[in-house]
C-alpha cells in the first residue's frame, strides 16, 4: 500500500513539477519516468470518456499530443477561434447540465406532492419532464464530450495540469455519470411498473438527484479551483494537495449557488415550456392543463429565486474573502459594467414574476379588484428599486454632461450607484415578490381558525419592522467602513429577510389548512400575454446563468489558474462587453432551438398516439356507421 | 405559426440584451506584459525608477488601489499628496508594508475618528502578483523619485538580482536589525535544534549556516527563511520582519566570530 502510494506521488510530481518547478529538476524527473508518465497520461484521457467511440478519439488525440507536440500549449480553430469554440460549448454544456440536474429536483418534488395529495396531476407533470430529460440527458454528454475534446486538443497544458491534480475526481465523475444513467433510466422506464411501489420510485428519484448534485459539485472543484486555487505543497500527500484542491475557497459557495440556481432554472424551463405548449393549446383542457403547469413552474422557479440572491451574495463575499484584487476586478474594475446588465435581466424576472402572480389573480381568482391598491403599491415599490439597482456607480456621459456633474459620478444618482443602495433594494424586491405570492396563495381562501387575526397582525408587524432595517441598515451603510457593511451590515439585512420567509411561510400554511373557499381557481383562461411573460421569464434565468458563467470566467483575468498559470495565448484579453453579449445572446438562442427541438421530439409519441386514437376512433365509429 | 411567434419574441429579448450592452462603454482590457526583470539594462538610478514605474502601473497593480498625489482613492492610502510615502517611510518599514502588509495597518485620518481603508493590501511578493526583491525595490525607488530623491543605487539592484555572486552586496542591501535580541530569537525558534553555526553548539539535523553564509547572499537565507522548502519550514505566519532582521544580524556576527576563531586557532595551534 505504502509503495503503491509512493509511486503515484512520484508521478503526479512529474506532470505538476512543469509548471512549478525549475527546469533543470524536470528534466531530470521527465527523463527517468517518460514512460510511466505516458501511459498514465493515457490512462487518465481514456478514463473520461463514457462511450467507446469518444474514448478512441479522445485517446487519438492523446497519441497526437504525446508524440509530435510535447512542448504545445495552445493549438487554435481556423475561423472562430479556440477561445470562442470552448466558450460557445461550455456555455452550451453547463446550461444542458442544470436542465438535467435541476428538472430531477422539480420532477422529485411534484411527484412527492402528487404521491402525498393524491392529485395525479402531479405525477402527470413530473413525468412528462422526466422524459423531456432522457432527451436532454444525452445532449449534455455529447456537449460534455465536446468539450473536453476541444479542451484537450486546444488547451493542452491547462489540460494536463489540471489532470495531474484531480485525476482522482475524473476517475470518480465517470463512475458517478455511469451511475446517473443507471438511475435514470430505471426512474424514467420503471414510472409505471413501480406505480403501485411509488416509495422506492421516489427514492429512486432521491438516488437521481443525489448522484446529479455529487456529478456537479465534482465538476465545481475543477472550475473553483480555476478561480481560487489554493497553494499546494510540495510537503502535502497526495490525498491531501487533492482535497486542498476541491476544497477551495469558492467551491462550497459555487456548489449551493449552484444548487439553489438549477432548482430556479429547473422551475421556469417548466413555466416557459407550459407556456409554449399553452399558446399551441387547441382544446380547453389543454389550456387548464398547461396553464396548471405554468402556474407550478412559476411557483417552484420563484421559490428557488428568493433565496438565490443570498447564495451570490455568499459567493462574492469568498471571493473578496480570498483576493480582494479578483472582487475589485469583478465588482469595481472592467467587470462591473457585467453586473449592471445582470441588475436589468434579475429586474426583469422580478417585473415578470410579479406580473404573473398579479394576472393570475386578476384572471384566475377574479379578485384583481380587491388588491388593485396593493398591485399599484408593489409595482410602484418593484420599478423603484429596479431604477436604483441597475444606477451604475459611474455614468456614461459625455465630456460636457461630465463637466456639469463635476465628474463621472451623478451628484444625486451616484448615491444609488453603491453596493449599500444595492443590497437594499435587493431585499426589499426579494420582500415585496414574497407579498405578491402570499396574496395569490391567499385569494379565494379565508382563514378560519381563531388565531388567524393575531396571526395577520403580526405579519404586518414582521413585514414592517423588516422593511425599517433593512432600509435602515443601508442608509447606515454609507456612514461605516465597506469592511463593516459586507460583513455586518448586509449580513443583517439577509438574516431579517430570511427570517421573515421562513416564519411568514408555515405561519401562513397552518393559518390556511382548514380555510374556507371563497371562490374558485378557473384554469386555461390566463391571456396570451401572460405565457409571453412565462416565456420571458425562462429566457432571462438562461440569459443570467450565461452572464455569470462569463462573469466567473473572466474574473481569472489573463490566468487560466489564477495567479498560478498564465494565460499567454492570443485570446489572454478580455473582451469588449458588446462582444460578449452578442456571444452570449447567440448561445442562448442557439439553446433555446435545441430545447425547442428536444420538446418537438419528445413530444412525437403523444402526436403519433393521438393520430392513432383518432384513427381508432374513426375506423370504430364508421365500422358502427356501417353496422 | 405560434413557434414562429416565439422564436421572434426569444430573438427580441435577446436581440434587446445584446443592443444595451453594445452602448455601454466598450473596452477591452489587455493582458499586462510580463516584465522580465533584466539586471543587466540597470545602469543609472533612472533605469530602476522606470522599471519601478512599469511595475507600479503594470504587474504590481499597485495603482488599482492607490493615488499618486493628484487622484484620490477611498479604497487605500494616497502614496504621493502632502506627505508622500517616498519621504514618510524607511525602506525597512515599506519591504514589511509590500511582504506583511498587516503588521501595521494605516488608518483613513481623513475621517474623524480615523477608520481602516475599504480594500486590504496583499502581500505583493505572493501571488498573483508575485514581485521579486529586486522589482519591490524599484517600485519604492519610484515611488522616492515623485517625491524627492532616490536612494536605491544600481549596485544593490544588480547584487539582489544576483544574490550568489557575493557576500558583500547581501550585507550591503540587506538592512540588519539587533544582533543582540538576534541571538535571543535565534534561540526562542529553536534554530540551533537543527543547526549549527561553524563549530557552535547545535543540531545535525540541519545544515551548518556557517558555509551557507560564506556562499550564500543573506537575502538567500531569508527567502529560504521565509518561504520555507522541501527540507525546512516556511516561517512567514510565526515571524516579524524585525524578528527576520534582528536573527540575520546575529547570523552575520556569529559569522565573524567563526571566521575570526578559525583564523586565530590554527596560528596558536601552530
Amino acid at each position: 500500500m505504502g509503495k503503491r502510494y509512493q509511486r503515484k506521488k512520484r508521478n503526479r510530481d512529474v506532470i505538476i513539477v512543469p509548471f512549478l518547478a525549475k527546469e533543470g529538476r524536470v528534466g531530470k524527473m521527465n527523463k527517468t519516468f517518460s514512460c510511466r508518465v505516458w501511459v498514465q497520461r493515457f490512462l487518465e484521457n481514456k478514463a473520461i470518456f463514457f462511450g467507446l467511440f469518444l474514448a478512441l478519439l479522445f485517446s487519438g488525440v492523446a497519441f497526437a499530443q504525446e508524440s509530435s507536440t510535447v512542448m504545445t500549449e495552445y493549438r487554435d480553430l481556423p475561423w472562430i477561434g479556440s477561445r470562442n469554440a470552448i466558450w460557445i460549448v461550455a456555455q452550451l454544456h453547463i446550461l444542458f447540465a442544470g436542465f438535467v440536474l435541476g428538472v430531477p429536483m422539480f420532477a422529485l418534488t411534484c411527484e412527492y406532492i402528487g404521491y402525498k395529495t393524491g392529485d395525479v396531476r402531479y405525477d402527470k407533470l413530473a413525468k412528462e419532464f422526466t422524459k423531456l430529460l432522457t432527451a436532454a440527458f444525452g445532449t449534455t454528454a455529447t456537449f460534455g464530450a465536446i468539450l473536453l475534446f476541444l479542451l484537450v486538443g486546444m488547451y493542452p497544458k491547462l489540460f494536463n495540469y489540471l489532470s495531474g491534480i484531480f485525476f482522482p475526481t475524473f476517475v470518480l465523475y465517470a463512475f458517478l455519470f455511469i451511475a446517473e444513467t443507471v438511475v435514470l433510466y430505471i426512474y424514467w422506464y420503471g414510472w409505471d411498473y413501480m406505480a403501485g411501489r411509488k416509495k422506492l420510485h421516489l427514492f429512486m428519484g432521491v438516488l437521481l438527484n443525489l448522484v446529479g448534485l455529487a456529478i456537479m459539485w465534482t465538476a465545481d472543484a475543477w472550475l473553483s479551483f480555476q478561480a481560487s486555487p489554493v497553494v499546494l505543497s510540495e510537503n502535502m500527500g497526495y490525498w491531501q494537495r487533492l482535497w486542498a484542491a476541491v476544497h477551495n475557497p469558492t467551491w462550497n459557495p459555487v456548489n449551493i449557488h449552484r444548487v439553489i440556481g438549477n432548482v430556479v432554472l429547473g422551475g421556469f424551463m417548466c413555466g416557459a415550456y407550459a407556456g409554449v405548449r399553452y399558446l399551441g393549446s387547441k382544446t380547453q383542457a389543454e389550456r387548464e392543463h398547461y396553464d396548471w403547469m405554468g402556474y407550478i413552474g412559476n411557483f417552484i422557479g420563484t421559490f428557488g429565486l428568493l433565496p438565490l440572491p443570498f447564495a451570490g451574495y455568499w459567493l462574492m463575499r469568498e471571493v473578496y474573502e480570498y483576493n480582494q484584487q479578483m472582487g475589485i476586478t469583478l465588482m469595481g474594475g472592467i467587470l462591473s459594467w457585467l453586473f449592471i446588465l445582470q441588475a436589468i435581466q434579475i429586474g426583469v424576472l422580478f417585473l415578470g414574476v410579479n406580473y404573473y402572480f398579479w394576472q393570475g389573480l386578476a384572471c384566475r381568482a377574479k379578485v384583481e379588484t380587491r388588491y388593485k391598491k396593493y398591485i399599484l403599491a408593489m409595482v410602484t415599490v418593484l420599478i423603484l428599486c429596479f431604477g436604483v439597482w441597475l444606477t451604475p456607480h459611474s455614468l456614461v456621459a459625455s465630456l460636457s454632461e461630465a463637466r456639469a456633474m463635476g465628474g463621472t459620478h451623478h451628484p444625486l444618482l451616484g448615491v444609488f450607484g453603491v453596493m449599500s443602495a444595492k443590497l437594499t433594494v435587493v431585499n426589499l424586491m426579494i420582500l415585496t415578490t414574497f407579498i405578491s405570492f402570499l396574496l395569490y396563495w391567499r385569494a379565494n381562501q379565508e382563514a378560519t381558525v381563531s388565531w388567524a387575526k393575531g396571526a395577520r397582525i403580526f405579519q404586518y408587524l414582521l413585514f414592517t419592522v423588516a422593511v425599517i432595517v433593512v432600509i435602515g441598515l443601508g442608509v447606515y451603510g454609507y456612514y461605516v467602513p465597506a469592511v463593516v457593511r459586507v460583513k455586518i451590515l448586509s449580513t443583517v439585512q439577509v438574516l431579517v429577510v430570511l427570517f421573515v420567509l421562513v416564519t411568514v411561510t408555515p405561519l401562513t400554511a397552518l393559518s390556511l389548512k382548514s380555510a374556507k373557499i371563497t371562490g374558485t381557481m378557473t384554469w386555461g383562461v390566463m391571456p396570451v400575454r401572460s405565457q409571453y411573460v412565462l416565456i420571458s421569464n425562462g429566457i432571462m434565468v438562461i440569459l443570467i446563468m450565461t452572464l455569470m458563467g462569463y462573469v466567473r470566467s473572466a474574473s481569472r483575468v489573463h490566468f487560466h489558474i489564477y495567479g498560478v498559470m498564465r494565460d499567454t495565448s492570443a485570446y489572454a484579453y478580455t473582451p469588449p462587453i458588446g462582444f460578449a453579449a452578442a456571444l452570449m445572446a447567440s448561445t442562448t438562442f442557439m439553446f433555446c432551438l435545441i430545447v425547442l427541438f428536444i420538446f418537438w421530439v419528445a413530444g412525437l409519441p403523444d402526436k403519433a398516439q393521438k393520430k392513432m386514437a383518432l384513427q381508432t376512433g374513426a375506423l370504430a365509429s364508421a365500422v358502427g356507421v356501417k353496422e | 405559426m405560434y413557434i414562429l411567434k416565439v422564436l421572434t419574441f426569444v430573438a427580441s429579448i435577446l436581440g434587446g440584451f445584446a443592443y444595451i450592452a453594445q452602448q455601454i462603454p466598450q473596452e477591452v482590457s489587455m493582458p499586462p506584459q510580463e516584465e522580465k526583470f533584466d539586471a543587466a539594462k540597470v545602469q543609472t538610478v533612472d533605469d530602476i525608477v522606470d522599471i519601478g514605474q512599469k511595475i507600479f502601473f503594470g504587474k504590481g497593480q499597485c495603482a488599482l488601489c492607490h493615488a499618486l498625489g493628484g487622484g484620490t482613492s477611498g479604497r487605500c492610502p494616497n502614496l504621493g499628496g502632502d506627505n508622500p510615502v517616498g519621504i514618510k517611510l524607511t525602506r525597512e518599514f515599506e519591504y514589511e508594508t509590500y511582504t506583511n502588509p498587516e503588521a501595521y495597518v494605516y488608518m483613513d485620518y481623513t475621517s474623524s475618528p480615523p477608520k481602516p481603508f475599504a480594500a486590504r493590501m496583499p502581500q505583493i511578493n505572493k501571488p498573483p502578483i508575485g514581485l521579486t526583491e529586486p522589482e519591490m525595490l524599484t517600485v519604492f525607488s519610484f515611488l522616492q523619485k515623485t517625491s524627492g530623491t532616490v536612494e536605491i543605487t544600481p549596485a544593490e539592484i544588480v547584487a539582489l538580482a544576483n544574490p550568489d555572486k557575493g557576500k558583500t552586496a547581501s550585507v550591503e542591501t540587506v538592512a540588519l536589525g539587533d544582533a543582540v535580541s538576534g541571538k535571543a530569537i535565534y534561540e526562542k525558534f529553536e534554530c540551533g535544534g537543527c543547526h549549527k553555526i561553524g563549530e557552535m553548539e547545535g543540531g545535525d539535523k540541519g545544515p551548518n549556516l556557517l558555509p551557507a553564509l560564506n556562499t550564500k547572499a543573506v537575502t538567500s537565507i531569508r527567502s529560504a527563511i521565509f518561504e520555507g522548502s522541501n527540507y525546512h519550514p516556511s516561517y512567514d505566519e510565526k515571524m516579524t520582519v524585525r524578528e527576520m532582521k534582528d536573527i540575520l544580524s546575529y547570523l552575520v556576527s556569529a559569522k565573524g566570530t567563526e571566521e575570526d576563531a578559525a583564523a586565530v586557532t590554527p596560528a596558536t595551534g601552530a
